[in-house]
């Protein structure tokens, strides 16, 4: 089961480190730490369908981090909801945007980019299912840089009051930020405490890129009963390309030629790869 | 004619009207429940109502993640709070997801009188004209203000409502109608007057101010054309090239700065294709001060004796 999903994971990092060269620049490290998470969501979690992304009943999915947009187009490319292709191509001179956008991707819920507001619409969609009482699961993602905004704690706060079970929100925790550290720029710490203060139960993944930790995670997740659930999933900004690992400076940026046949090495792929 | 309507019994009836037969609409209030007047909502509708807490910009977002659901979402705080407190939320959440969420602002600009210049909302239409698919209704009195809550609801996409404290005037009759884009023509001076003619626009509170004013003026020969622009956006274009192409000065009255508010919409309606000397009477790039509502609009020159000054300054 895993290796597929590591596959999945090789081939949407290998379409998105390819599609930002050709684009000329993006952020390299945000979509690259997340790819993991998104992985595992859009192939065994989230119940949607590509072949109907609008269909009603099915769960949400708000990439808060809007800024990780190109990770979960290529997640999605991967799970059938658009072609491989059309992440770098352009479409009538215009390429798809760098932050989320559901206008231009069918199956995404919610156009994100402006950090700290994701959560609070996934409050809402969440507090929607539970007053119709549909089955619909509400997941996010959030970046731990944008825990910095006041409306993610605007939004916990609200969760817990509405004891939203049908809310898993995910950090992705990679440590780093534009301006550097995050425990340096705003520290964040003791951050499940402060989840938990909030009224969420908090669940911490040691490794946000292993499929096993992951799962545990979110199956853990589901038996929580009257409370959202945040998933803290330690992760490595830049993961799989060797130097942009853990580099604050590659949070965006533009890869030099000797960068990018580095970057193509790192990945396993050949010259002249394409999507 | 003469009497005068709560708002708050406006929003609070109005939407437990429309709600007993419209199952998809649903409340976020921000702590000010008996401001707004949606108290009633929560006891009547408890699965449709949201209380968000002093945090708006958090409600702005849960009202989008209900729209996202299907679900025609109203929020209500005081006009700033909307405005500019919550504008991002608005702006990339609401717009750019092209969301149901109808954004009903109380307090509009001077009505907040003696709360003082943090409280008085000059900035909020500016703010709101500028967002790519928001309506915007600056509404006059309590038969109005139900109106433009029915048209936002049949209406998709997000709407903003802006409502002074109130008690408002009656000012129009029951067979009254709103319609986005469409002004409505209250005087028409006569093609025959004298001297250089002047057209008055105004939307909100200053709508009464405008009455006041032709009827004053009217007692004093001076024949003006008064123009209620309650649709501050869209605004009606067809109806302000005709007015601009004969009249010789327009003068606007904005219960907002004369930045980016009625004065600044006619404007930039006007230049491009009917050029016209355009008199913008508002609250002029300042802060307001802690008064009350007829003291600021004496203040600001936006009560009907100011409007008659400007008009016999212009003519």
């Amino acid at each position: 089961m895993n290796r597929d999903l590591e596959q999945t994971a090789l081939a949407a990092r290998q379409n998105l480190f390819y599609s930002l060269g050709k684009l000329g620049s993006g952020h390299y490290g945000a979509c690259l730490s997340e790819i993991e998470l998104l992985t595992y969501l859009y192939c065994e979690e989230l119940r949607v369908d590509p072949a109907n992304p609008e269909k009603p009943d099915r769960d949400r999915f708000v990439l808060s981090k809007g800024h990780g947009g190109f990770g979960l187009y290529c997640v999605m490319a991967e799970c059938g909801f658009l072609p491989r292709k059309r992440i770098a191509a352009f479409e009538n001179g215009v390429m798809l945007p760098k932050h989320a956008d559901k206008h231009r991707i069918p199956g995404v819920d919610v156009s994100t980019g402006s950090l700290g507001q994701g959560l609070s619409v996934a409050v809402g969609m969440a507090l929607y299912a539970k007053r119709e009482q549909k089955t619909i699961r509400v997941y996010a993602v959030l970046g731990d840089g944008e825990c910095n905004e006041g409306q993610i704690w605007e939004a916990a706060m609200s969760a817990s009051k509405y004891r939203l079970d049908n809310l898993i929100a995910a950090v992705d925790y990679n440590g780093l930020q534009f301006d550097g550290d995050v425990n340096e720029v705003m520290p964040l710490e003791p951050f499940a405490d402060k989840w938990e203060a909030y009224g969420w139960h908090a669940i911490e993944v040691k490794d946000g890129h292993d499929f096993d930790q992951i799962r545990a995670a979110y199956q853990a997740a589901k038996e929580i009963r009257d409370k959202p659930v945040v998933i803290i999933a330690r992760t490595v900004k830049g993961k799989g390309i060797s130097f942009m690992e853990n580099e604050t400076t590659w949070h965006g940026g533009s890869c030099t030629k000797e960068q990018l046949q580095q970057g193509y090495r790192d990945l396993g792929m050949e010259e002249g790869w394409s999507a | 004619m003469s009497g005068t309507k709560d708002v708050k019994k406006v929003y609070g009836n109005t939407l437990q009207e429309l709600m007993q037969e419209n199952k998809d609409i649903v409340v976020v209030d921000i702590d000010l429940m008996r401001i707004a007047g949606s108290d009633d909502i929560k006891k009547i509708f408890p699965d449709c109502h949201v209380n968000a807490g002093i945090a708006e910009q958090n409600a702005v977002g849960i009202a989008a993640g209900f729209a996202s659901m299907g679900k025609c979402a109203f929020v209500s705080t005081f006009c700033g709070f909307l405005g500019t407190r919550a504008s991002d939320q608005c702006l990339d959440t609401v717009c750019y997801n092209e969301l149901d969420v109808k954004l009903l602002g109380t307090y509009a600009g001077v009505s907040s009188g003696i709360n003082g210049g943090t409280h008085i909302s000059i900035a909020d239409l500016a703010a709101f004209r500028a967002m790519p698919g928001m309506k915007i209704a600056d509404i006059s009195d309590g038969t109005e203000m139900a109106l433009a809550i029915r048209a936002a609801v049949a209406t998709d996409g997000p709407v903003y409502i802006r409502v002074p404290k109130g008690p408002l005037p009656d000012l129009f009759e029951e067979d009254y109608t709103f319609q986005w884009g469409k002004g409505t023509v209250l005087t028409l001076a006569p093609t025959s007057a004298a001297g250089k003619k002047a057209a008055i626009i105004t939307s909100g509170i200053t709508t009464a101010s405008g009455k006041e004013a032709a009827r004053m003026l009217q007692e004093e020969g001076i024949a003006v054309t008064h123009v209620h622009m309650a649709s501050v956006k869209p605004i009606d274009e067809d109806l302000l090239h005709q007015i601009a192409g004969t009249h010789d000065v327009l003068i606007t009255v904005d219960n907002h700065s004369v930045i980016g508010g009625l004065g600044a919409a006619v404007c930039e309606s006007i230049a491009a294709k009917t050029p016209k000397p355009v008199i913008r009477l508002g609250v002029e790039d300042v802060f307001c001060e802690g008064m009350t509502e007829q003291e600021l609009m004496a203040r600001h020159g936006i009560d009907a004796q100011g409007i008659c000054k400007a008009v016999k300054e212009a003519v």
